[in-house]
C-alpha cells in the first residue's frame, strides 16, 4: 500500500493530456459526421 | 529446473522427493531447511495451475516444518516462507474445513514465535490469507485474527507493526470490493456472490486509537522512500474511511480536536494527517461543517514551526480542495487561504509541491462553481481578482533552482495548466500574457540545446520541453480563434525546432510536441495548411517510430486531425502518409494498441478526400474486413476491451468511407456504389457486434450510426439486411442507452429505417 501514501490529485499528467487530446478528437469526429448526417442533438423521446 | 520441467509434465516425482526430505525420520535440520527453501522458491515462481494438484504434498511438508514443536528456527522460517508462497494454489485445502483449521492453527501459532522473522512471515501469511480467502475467515476473526493483528499493530518492532496494519488495510480493500459487488448485484436485481462481514466497521473502535498512536511516531528526518508504520497507519486510516464511510468520523474527530494545536509537533502532525485521511469516504455533506470549522486552524498550521506539519497541512488542504471544494471556496476565508497558500509556495519544495496540487484543485472547484449563464465559459469567478498574481507566483515557482525536488517544477506547471484551463473570460489577458511567456521559455530552452553537456542536463532539458509543450496545449485551448493565427508562426517554429533537435533522443518530448501540434491543428483548422510542407517530414518520422508506442500513437492521431482540418487540401500529402499507416498495420513490431487508431484515421482520410479516396478503397476495405473478424481470448478482460476498441475503430473507418464517398451533396456520388458488394459484410460485422454481450456503448453507437448511413445511401435494398432481430435489438438497446449521443444516433438510424419501410410499402 506504499503507493497510496499521501496520494496526490489528478492533475494534468501526461496521461491526462493524452486523454484530453483523444476526447477533442472523438468530439471533432462526431461533430463532423453528425454534420454530414444532418443530425442535431435534440430532446429525445423516452423509450 | 523445476520451473521449466513441472509445467510440461516432466520430473513428476520431484515434489514427492522434496516432501520426503522434510518428513523423513532422521532428516537433518540443514536438509529440511534447504528443502523447504527450495519448495518456497518453486512455489514463488511457478504457474499456480501447474502445481495445484500437488498442493496436499506441499502442504504436508510445510506444515511439518512450521509446527510449534519444531525446535529449529531456520527450518520453521523456511517453512513459513514456503507457505506464504504456496497460498495461491491451496484453495482446495482452504475449502476443506478440517484442513483449513489445521493450516490456520499452524499460522496463528507461528505469529506468536519469539523469533521476529518467523513472526513477520506468519503475519504476512495472514495478510495474504485474508485477501485470498476472506470468505472463510469468519470462524477465526473473533477468536484469533483480531487479537493477533491488533497486538502486532502495537508492536515496537516496525516490521511486525507494518504487517498488523497491512492486515487491516487488506481487510478494507476486500470489503470495499465486496461493497462494489453488492451494489452491482443490487442494480442487476440479483444477490451478490460473496458478502462482506463488515470486520473493519466492527473493529473501528479498537483500530483507530492504535492507528492514531502510530501516526504520532514520525521519523525526525523523513525519507520519502522509507515505508514505516507511521505512513502505513496514514494509508490504513484512509482505507478505513473509504470502507466504513461516516462511521469512522466520531472515532477520529476527538483525536483531531485534542491534538491539532498540541505543543508536540508529532501530535499536531498526526491530528492533521488523521483529518486529511478521513476526507474521502464519509458523506461530504456531513463533513463540510467540520471542514469549514477546521480551515482557519489549517491556515495557521501552514506556517507551523515544523516542516512536517506544514507539509501535511498543505496536503490536507489539497484534499479538501479536491474532495470537498465547497468548503474551500468560501468567501469568508478564500483570501486568507490563498495568501497562506502563496506564502507556502515559497517554502520548502515538499510543502510547495502540495500547495501546487491544492491550487490546481481550487482552480477547478472555483471554475465549476462559477456562473456560466447561457454561455459555456463564465465571465468571471471567485479567483479572478487573484488570478494574475497566482499565475505570476506559479511561473516563479517553475523557475526555482530547487524545482527538481519533490516533483515541484512539474506540480507548478500542472497547477499553471489547471489555472489556464479553468479561467473565465475576464482572465483572458493573463492567458495571453502566459502564452507569450511560455513561448519565450520554449525558445530559450531550445537555445540551451547547444549547451547540454551531461546526461542530467539532457534529462532536465527534456523534462522542461515536455512541460512547456503541455502548458502550450492548455493556453492554446483558451486562445480565441482571432488570436490563434497571430501567434501560431513562432509556436510552430519552436515545435519544428524541437522535432529537429529531439530526433532519437526522447519519446516524451516528441510525444508532447505532437500533442501540441494536435492542439494547434484543432485551433487553426484549415489555416494549418501553411505548416504542412515543413511539418510533414517530422510527421513521417513519427509514423515510422515503431519502437515508441506513445510517439507513434501521437503521430497517427495528428494525421487524422490534419485530415479533418484540411479536408481535400491534404491530398498532396496523403499518399506517403497512407503508405506509412498501411505499413504499420502489417508490422508485427507495432504495438497492438496503436492499430485501432490507424483504422479510424482511414475514415478521416476518406472524409477528407471524398471520391478521390477510391484509389485506396480496395486495400483499406480489405484491412477493415480483416480487423472486423478478429477474435480474442474472452477470459482476458484487457483483450475484450481491446476488441471493443478495434471494432469501434473499424466502424469509424467504414463510416468515414461511406460518408466520404457519398459526399455532402443532395444526391449521393456514384462512387459510393463501389461499396455495394461490401455492404453484406459490414452488416454481418454489425450483427456480430449486436450478438456480443460484452460490446461497449461506444461500439453500439458507432454500429447504429453505420446502419443509418448504409440505409440512407443504399435505400430500400438495405431492409432485408437490417430488418433482423439482432439489428432491431441493437437499435432498441442503443435507444435506451444512458449516453445522449448513442440515443441520438439510434433514433436517427431508426427513423432512416422507418423512412425506407414506408417508402417500400408505397405503391
Amino acid at each position: 500500500h506504499f503507493a497510496l501514501y499521501k496520494p496526490k490529485f489528478s492533475g494534468s499528467s501526461q496521461e491526462e493530456r493524452r486523454k484530453k487530446v483523444l476526447e477533442a478528437r472523438r468530439e471533432a469526429r462526431y461533430d463532423l459526421i453528425a454534420h454530414l448526417r444532418s443530425i442535431e442533438e435534440t430532446a429525445l423521446p423516452s423509450e | 529446473i523445476a520451473l521449466t520441467e513441472i509445467p510440461v509434465g516432466e520430473w513428476p516425482d520431484l515434489i514427492e522427493r522434496l516432501v520426503a526430505n522434510v518428513t523423513a525420520t532422521g532428516a537433518t535440520d540443514m536438509t529440511k531447511e534447504s528443502t523447504l527453501e527450495s519448495i518456497g522458491y518453486i512455489c514463488q515462481d511457478i504457474e499456480p495451475d501447474a502445481i495445484a494438484n500437488q498442493s496436499n504434498n506441499i502442504l504436508t511438508a510445510i506444515v511439518h516444518g512450521m509446527k510449534r514443536d519444531e525446535p529449529n528456527d531456520h527450518v520453521r522460517l523456511a517453512a513459513t516462507t514456503a507457505l506464504l508462497n504456496s497460498l495461491e494454489f491451496t484453495r482446495q485445502n482452504f475449502e476443506r474445513e478440517a484442513e483449513r483449521h489445521f493450516i490456520m492453527q499452524v499460522v496463528c501459532e507461528a505469529t506468536q514465535s519469539t523469533n521476529t522473522q518467523i513472526r513477520v512471515a506468519a503475519l504476512q501469511c495472514l495478510v495474504k490469507i485474508m485477501s485470498l480467502y476472506y470468505q472463510f475467515m469468519e470462524h477465526y476473526m473473533g477468536p484469533a485474527l483480531f487479537a493477533i493483528t491488533l497486538e502486532a499493530m502495537k508492536s515496537e518492532i516496525d516490521e511486525v507493526a507494518l504487517q498488523g496494519i497491512e492486515f487491516w488495510s487488506n481487510v478494507c480493500d476486500e470489503e470495499v470490493d465486496l461493497s462494489i459487488e453488492a451494489s452491482e448485484a443490487a442494480e442487476l436485481g440479483r444477490p451478490p456472490e460473496r458478502t462482506s462481514r463488515f470486520y473493519a466497521k466492527g473493529a473501528l473502535q479498537y483500530l483507530v486509537p492504535v492507528l492514531m498512536m502510530t501516526l504520532g511516531k514520525q521519523e525526525e528526518a523523513d525519507d520519502d522512500d522509507e515505508w514505516n508504520p507511521c505512513k502505513a497507519a496514514g494509508v490504513c486510516v484512509m482505507l478505513l474511511a473509504t470502507c466504513t464511510e461516516d462511521d469512522i468520523v466520531p472515532h477520529v474527530l476527538p483525536f483531531v480536536k485534542e491534538n491539532i494545536t498540541n505543543n508536540d509537533w508529532r501530535l499536531r502532525d498526526a491530528a492533521i494527517m488523521a483529518f486529511g485521511s478521513i476526507l474521502e469516504g464519509p458523506d461530504p455533506t456531513n463533513l463540510k461543517p467540520m471542514v469549514v470549522q477546521a480551515i482557519p486552524t489549517l491556515i495557521k498550521s501552514l506556517s507551523d514551526s515544523s516542516v512536517v506539519v506544514r507539509d501535511t497541512t498543505a496536503w490536507t488542504l489539497g484534499r479538501i480542495c479536491e474532495i470537498i471544494p465547497d468548503a474551500a471556496v468560501n468567501d469568508s476565508y478564500l483570501k486568507s487561504l490563498l495568501e497562506a497558500l502563496v506564502n507556502s509556495l515559497r517554502g520548502e519544495p515538499r510543502v510547495a509541491s502540495n500547495v501546487c496540487w491544492a491550487l490546481s484543485s481550487l482552480a477547478e472547484a472555483a471554475y465549476e462553481q462559477a456562473d456560466t449563464g447561457d454561455e459555456g465559459e463564465p465571465q468571471t469567478y471567485c479567483l479572478s481578482a487573484f488570478f494574475d498574481p497566482l499565475v505570476n507566483v506559479l511561473l516563479e515557482t517553475t523557475d526555482r533552482p530547487d524545482g527538481g525536488q519533490c516533483n515541484l517544477r512539474n506540480a507548478a506547471y500542472e497547477a499553471l495548466m489547471e489555472l489556464m484551463k479553468n479561467s473565465p473570460v475576464d482572465c483572458y489577458p493573463t492567458v495571453q500574457k502566459t502564452t507569450m511567456i511560455i513561448l519565450e521559455r520554449l525558445q530559450q530552452v531550445l537555445h540551451m540545446e547547444a549547451q547540454i553537456q551531461s546526461h542530467n542536463d539532457r534529462v532536465q532539458v527534456n523534462d522542461i520541453q515536455s512541460l512547456l509543450c503541455a502548458t502550450l496545449q492548455s493556453v492554446l485551448r483558451k486562445v480565441t480563434s482571432e488570436d490563434a493565427p497571430k501567434i501560431s508562426d513562432p509556436i510552430m517554429a519552436a515545435l519544428l525546432q524541437m522535432f529537429q533537435t529531439s530526433q532519437g533522443k526522447s519519446g516524451g518530448v516528441q510525444e508532447d510536441a505532437l500533442l501540441a501540434v494536435s492542439t494547434l491543428v484543432e485551433v487553426l483548422g484549415p489555416n494549418f495548411i501553411k505548416y504542412m510542407e515543413a511539418f510533414k517530414p517530422f510527421l513521417c518520422i513519427g509514423l515510422r517510430n515503431v519502437e515508441d508506442f506513445s510517439v507513434l500513437s501521437a503521430a497517427i492521431g495528428v494525421t487524422g486531425d490534419i485530415c479533418r482540418a484540411l479536408g481535400e487540401k491534404v491530398e498532396p500529402y496523403l499518399n506517403e502518409l497512407m503508405n506509412l499507416l498501411i505499413e504499420n498495420l502489417g508490422n508485427e513490431k507495432v504495438h497492438r494498441n496503436v492499430k485501432p487508431s490507424i483504422l479510424s484515421v482511414f475514415g478521416d482520410m476518406a472524409l477528407a478526400l471524398g471520391v478521390k479516396f477510391v484509389t485506396y478503397l480496395e486495400v483499406v476495405l480489405q484491412m477493415l474486413l480483416q480487423a472486423s473478424v478478429a477474435q480474442v481470448d474472452r477470459s482476458d478482460f484487457e483483450l475484450v476491451e481491446y476488441l471493443n476498441e478495434l471494432r469501434e475503430a473499424c466502424l469509424e473507418g467504414y463510416t468515414g468511407i461511406v460518408q466520404g464517398l457519398k459526399g455532402d451533396g443532395v444526391a449521393p456520388n456514384q462512387e459510393v456504389q463501389l461499396l455495394r458488394s461490401h455492404v453484406p459484410q459490414m452488416v454481418k460485422f454489425i450483427s456480430a457486434v449486436a450478438a456480443d454481450d460484452e460490446r461497449s456503448d461506444a461500439v453500439i453507437a458507432s454500429s447504429v450510426g453505420l446502419i443509418g448511413d448504409l440505409c440512407s445511401v443504399f435505400g430500400t435494398e438495405m431492409l432485408q439486411l437490417v430488418d433482423t432481430d439482432p439489428i432491431t435489438n441493437l437499435l432498441q438497446m442503443a435507444r435506451r442507452s444512458k449516453t445522449a449521443k448513442t440515443k441520438t444516433l439510434a433514433h436517427w438510424a431508426t427513423k432512416e429505417i422507418r423512412r425506407l419501410k414506408s417508402s417500400s410499402s408505397c405503391p
